[in-house]
């Protein structure tokens, strides 16, 4: 059946990327008016190794023609009505590849009622830093509490293939349905590399070097099941927040949907030995989004003081935190690491973000360590569902805390991570309509600062307009994943050879 | 013709009596004539039947079931793109559905369905019957597949769409046609090479001249039987097909005729009930009207899916138009998850987004609807509300429904389920508009601890006058709890100055149960029985002696309807998340 539904998709885009043949014009006029693209590809700063920039131009003309130009090389591609720009892809890597460091002309002609007119210039600037080449995410609806089919893909960001990792039972079924999430690699490599199962056949899958396994994560010494994961760069270790969440849907709120811890921890698992033991674990204080700094000497979270849930049960805990939900705000805070002993030190507060009246979630720290990437919004903590969610960054040299303006938008700018070499940030953003997350790519350049975000580039230009699910969890990593899906499944069905961990009150 | 002939025989008779000398008697003349016109009754019995097969199933797929196959075809979203068809495309015979559902935009109309479904299914009669062979005085019985189909979409009521693949409206009748002209090729082949039984043929003429009224009596019969058997079990599916029909026209006029629909219910279902209702919102006649039908809610027969089966019907329908944009979007994208995207749910998504002011939102859903065939109207319409905010704001239906969105800033975790039920139920903050909903809901649920600040609000707003269900609700409250009497003093029992009140009614209503059960007890027997009958509401057999004349008043529903305990549900919702 993907057989054939590839073929289908093959069938439908040789069609429609053949593009149209469109003479360049001789005989146009120029006119004030920018040209109206979708994706907004204008003035951005790109990878030298990125996939085309198809656009689709967004006007009543009859046809359109467009060049892209640096220096004495030029592509070009001719659209029809629909306005559908597409340009060839070996043209348009060599052209990229003669651009780096410089900046890319892009003029775009419409044929309108009274003739050809010629839109401003405007320019994109290459980077002479590569991307890396694979982008990992899960696509699932903007959805409530149910789920039915949703998976994790792998994308190789320098063409269009997007290929299937992982996808769960397609048709709804009450014994086998589950939810996959929380993908994450060690270092930017999928040869080690884990993401959770819930629900039907619940656990952990680590893979290791190729091979697959599940682990039962439970344990009674924990509070809950194991969630956001942070690899450490080197050593088999994991650091899991442990997270009893809950959601409320707003009746008016533009928002729509609260989600809402009332109790996390930190939790250290040793991926060798399998065994679990607690970092942070306090009734009073929210702890959770753990990231290792690259040198392993600490590790980032953001935490959330809530006195009022000391001592309460679940559901206490649950009724107690729903009505406060706008006024719980994490700070970014820091807790160091001994190697050598295994130990963490005494949490440090790196931003006090609830003195800023803000909230911080999901600290990433830059490959070199210099910077800590992160999100603040108004409240909370699960801020893609938060309208005032912007990205924000600390000079862990200078102490500097600021936003990135360029980069950010008007709507819920939340889940992000770095590249490899640090030059470009992925961003689950929600720009385009509010509700539903597109992966946005912006370039943070050598002296810190960051550039306009700029959307995945698709095939199609429409893709992204028609594609009902969101894209979660975008991740960077340099190579592909390896372990096929089927042998996932396998790994994913098999309850009995799970092995359920340990709990250590030390590290080992 | 037979006139012509008939001289044209006589002329010949004449002839060969002038030529051949020989007398031709009347009788033979007569014989010879009823010969002729046997043999042209002969031919013209090979399409007769197949005509009126032809013409009754485009009867019953108009008149009778086709709101059910229209309401179908919006659940049957198709576009060229297989992005947007993915959950089609990943199921087994996806591909096939695909083709289905590009076939299933006949149903676009009712005329162009029909003439679809009638012909195919007619064109599989007239095959199967040359297959097998049938002979003349048969001919048409074949028929009995095609209407067996229909039967067979009949007894699946609304699942035979409904969280199922709907284009099975439309490829089962083309298998049947394929499968009936395959057998009819064989079978031609076969025959070529096989010898003619001419006794045979002799035989069936000659019996055929006995049962020549067969074949016109066939299609009538299968007919009656097919709509007898759909308006007996099927008018629920049918009238809430309907309705769901006219209530995406988005019309005010046609959402009006919803009260009037579910009038023509026997026994309305809860999906009817809940259309009706929207009906009264939007005509202003909720606290009038609500109790004018029946609400004994037979099952709706559903496949067993997801656990959200009736509800999942009209909820969303429900949460929208009575101004629960919020909602409406959430169990909308509920359904889009759960059961892939339909024309039906992608519009009422692009709706409550138009609605809540994000038109980002609209334009996606807009721009996926328009990849469909023939849903350009809906898109040109609403882009260009999406476009100027000031035409919903005028648009009558509209407005109505911006008046009803909530005030209070809470949780759907902190209303009883299903929201738009137990939000009128529990609001505390809204617009005059929301109040008479907001009471009715209290009245269908029967919780009246807020009844009397609701119904004084309304008697404020209304210049001192209350609709007489409102008053009866009332009337039971004050038999419990005497302090209504303070704020309604007319309904106090006592005050003879306002003439009949509702509690005199409800007085009435009361001594019609007890006189049932003097009629039926012994005069020691019958207030025990009474006390001990009504224990958690009138019976059964009870209420059917009261149902002619006290339909339509609240007591009647208090006491004699809607019985069901309803579970309270939790307002603290522990779902984890995705």
């Amino acid at each position: 059946m993907k057989i054939h539904l590839l073929f289908a998709a093959a069938l439908i885009t040789l069609f429609t990327a053949c593009g149209v043949n469109v003479e360049r014009p001789t005989d146009f006029t120029n006119v004030d008016e920018a040209v109206n693209i979708y994706p907004d590809y204008r003035n951005i700063t790109i990878p030298c190794n990125i996939a085309p920039l198809n656009v689709q131009v967004k006007s009543d003309a009859k046809a359109y023609f467009a060049s892209i130009a640096c220096g004495n090389q030029e592509i070009t591609a001719g659209a029809g009505e629909d306005g559908k720009l597409f340009f060839d892809e070996a043209a348009w890597k060599e052209l990229l590849t003669a651009s780096k460091g410089k900046q890319l002309k892009v003029n775009i002609y419409a044929e309108t009622e009274g003739g050809w007119v010629k839109h401003p210039e405007y320019t994109i600037d290459v980077a002479q830093e590569e991307i890396d080449p694979y982008l990992t995410y899960r696509l699932i609806e903007p959805s409530y509490e149910l789920y039915r089919q949703l998976g994790i893909y792998q994308r190789n960001v320098t063409n269009f293939d997007e290929k299937v990792v992982y996808e769960n039972n397609p048709e709804y079924n009450s014994e086998d349905n589950h939810c996959i999430n929380c993908h994450n690699f060690q270092n930017y490599s999928t040869d080690n590399m884990l993401f959770h199962v819930r629900a039907g056949h619940g656990g952990t899958v680590f893979i290791q070097n190729g091979k697959a396994r599940k682990l039962n994560m439970k344990s009674d010494s924990i509070l809950s099941s194991t969630v956001y994961p942070t690899w450490h760069r080197e050593k088999p270790w994991v650091v899991f927040s442990s997270n009893r969440t809950g959601q409320a849907f707003h009746m008016i709120h533009g928002q729509k949907i609260e989600v809402i811890d009332y109790g996390s921890d930190l939790v250290f698992f040793d991926v060798e030995k399998e065994t679990l033991t607690n970092i942070l674990k306090t009734d009073d204080v929210m702890e959770t989004f753990p990231c290792w700094a690259p040198d392993g000497s600490k590790v980032y979270y953001c935490a959330a003081q809530t006195p009022y849930l000391k001592g309460l049960d679940t559901k206490a805990a649950s009724d107690a935190i729903l009505p406060r939900y706008d006024s719980i705000r994490y700070n970014l805070m820091s807790i160091p690491f001994d190697a050598q002993t295994k130990t963490f030190g005494t949490p440090e507060v790196e931003v006090d973000c609830n003195a800023m009246g803000k909230s911080a979630a999901v600290p990433k720290v830059s490959p070199d360590g210099r910077f800590v990437l992160f999100t603040m919004a108004d409240y909370g903590q699960f801020h893609i569902w938060h309208h005032s969610a912007d990205l924000y960054v600390k000079d862990l040299q200078s102490g500097e805390v600021r936003p990135l303006d360029k980069a950010n938008s008007f709507a819920a700018d939340s889940y992000h991570s770095w590249s490899s070499n640090g030059r470009w940030l992925v961003v689950a953003s929600r720009r385009e309509d509010g509700s539903y997350s597109r992966p946005y790519i912006a370039y943070f350049d050598k002296d810190g600062k960051d550039h306009k975000a700029f959307l995945l580039p698709q095939k199609d230009p429409e893709f992204n307009l028609l594609r009902m699910k969101s894209y979660n969890v975008p991740e960077f990593s340099k190579n592909a994943i390896t372990v096929s899906s089927e042998t996932l499944k396998e790994v994913i069905y098999d309850d009995k050879k799970a092995n359920t961990v340990k709990y250590s009150n030390k590290i080992k | 013709m037979a006139t012509a002939k008939n001289k044209q025989y006589a002329n010949k008779s004449r002839n060969n009596q002038h030529h051949n000398k020989t007398a031709v008697t009347p009788q033979a003349a007569q014989t010879e004539q009823r010969s002729t016109l046997r043999e042209e009754w002969q031919k013209s019995i090979t399409w007769w039947p197949y005509f009126i097969t032809w013409a009754l199933i485009m009867l019953f797929c108009t008149a009778i079931y086709g709101d059910v196959f229209t309401r179908a075809q919006q659940e049957a979203f198709v576009s060229d793109s297989p992005l947007s068809m993915q959950y089609l495309l990943n199921k087994d015979y996806g591909q096939l559905y695909w083709i289905g559902r590009f076939i299933m935009l006949v149903w676009k109309t009712t005329l162009t369905g029909s003439l679809f479904m009638a012909t195919i299914l007619t064109l599989a009669a007239f095959a199967l019957d040359r297959a097998l062979r049938i002979p003349q005085f048969l001919r048409g019985i074949s028929a009995l597949l095609s209407w067996g189909l229909l039967l067979w979409m009949v007894f699946r009521g609304y699942s035979l769409f409904y969280k199922n693949e709907p284009s099975a409206i439309v490829l089962y009748p083309l298998f049947l046609m394929a499968g009936s002209l395959l057998l009819w090729g064989i079978t031609a082949l076969v025959g070529k090479f096989a010898k003619k039984d001419n006794n045979g043929v002799e035989k069936t003429e000659k019996a055929w001249s006995k049962w020549n009224v067969i074949p016109f009596i066939l299609p009538l019969l299968f007919f009656g039987a097919l709509t007898t058997t759909t308006l007996l079990r099927n008018d629920n599916e049918i009238l809430t097909a309907r309705m769901q029909n006219r209530l995406f026209t988005f019309d005010i006029n046609e959402i009006g005729a919803l009260v009037d629909d579910a009038q023509l219910a026997e026994q309305p279902s809860r999906s009817v009930a809940a259309y009706h209702a929207i009906g009264l919102i939007h005509t202003n006649q909720m606290l009038e009207g609500l109790f004018d039908i029946e609400y004994a809610y037979p099952e709706m027969k559903l496949d067993k899916k997801d656990g959200f089966e009736e509800y999942g019907v009209f909820q969303s329908d429900a949460n929208l138009f009575s101004g629960l944009l919020n909602s409406a979007y959430r169990t909308s994208m509920d359904h889009n998850v759960m059961n892939g995207a339909t024309a039906y749910n992608l519009k009422r998504m692009a709706i409550c987004a138009i609605l809540n002011n994000e038109p980002a939102l609209a334009e996606k859903y807009l721009t996926i609807i328009d990849q469909m065939p023939f849903e350009g109207k809906f898109v040109e319409k609403f882009r260009a509300m999406n476009a100027d905010r000031t035409l919903v704001e005028q648009d009558p239906l509209f407005a109505q429904i911006l008046k009803l969105v909530p005030r209070e800033k809470r949780f759907e975790q902190n209303y009883r389920q299903p929201v738009f039920m137990g939000y009128n139920i529990g609001v505390l903050e809204g617009n005059n508009e929301t109040l008479p909903i907001s009471i009715a809901a209290c009245l269908y649920s029967k919780d009246f601890s807020t009844l009397i600040e609701r119904a004084q609000a309304l008697k404020a707003s209304r210049g001192g006058f209350l609709p007489n269900n409102v008053l009866e609700a009332l009337a039971i409250r004050g038999m419990s709890k005497p302090e209504v009497y303070k704020a309604f003093p007319e309904l106090n029992p006592d005050n003879q100055t306002m003439g009949n009140n509702a509690t005199s009614t409800l007085y009435t209503f009361l001594k019609d149960i007890q006189a049932y059960y003097e009629s039926k007890y012994s005069p020691n027997e019958w207030q025990d029985s009474l006390k001990a009958g009504i224990k958690g509401g009138v019976p059964a057999e009870v209420a059917k002696t009261l149902k002619e004349e006290w339909l339509g008043h609240y007591f009647y529903y208090y006491y004699c309807e809607n019985l069901v305990k309803k579970e309270e549900k939790s307002d603290q919702n522990n779902a984890g998340v995705n």
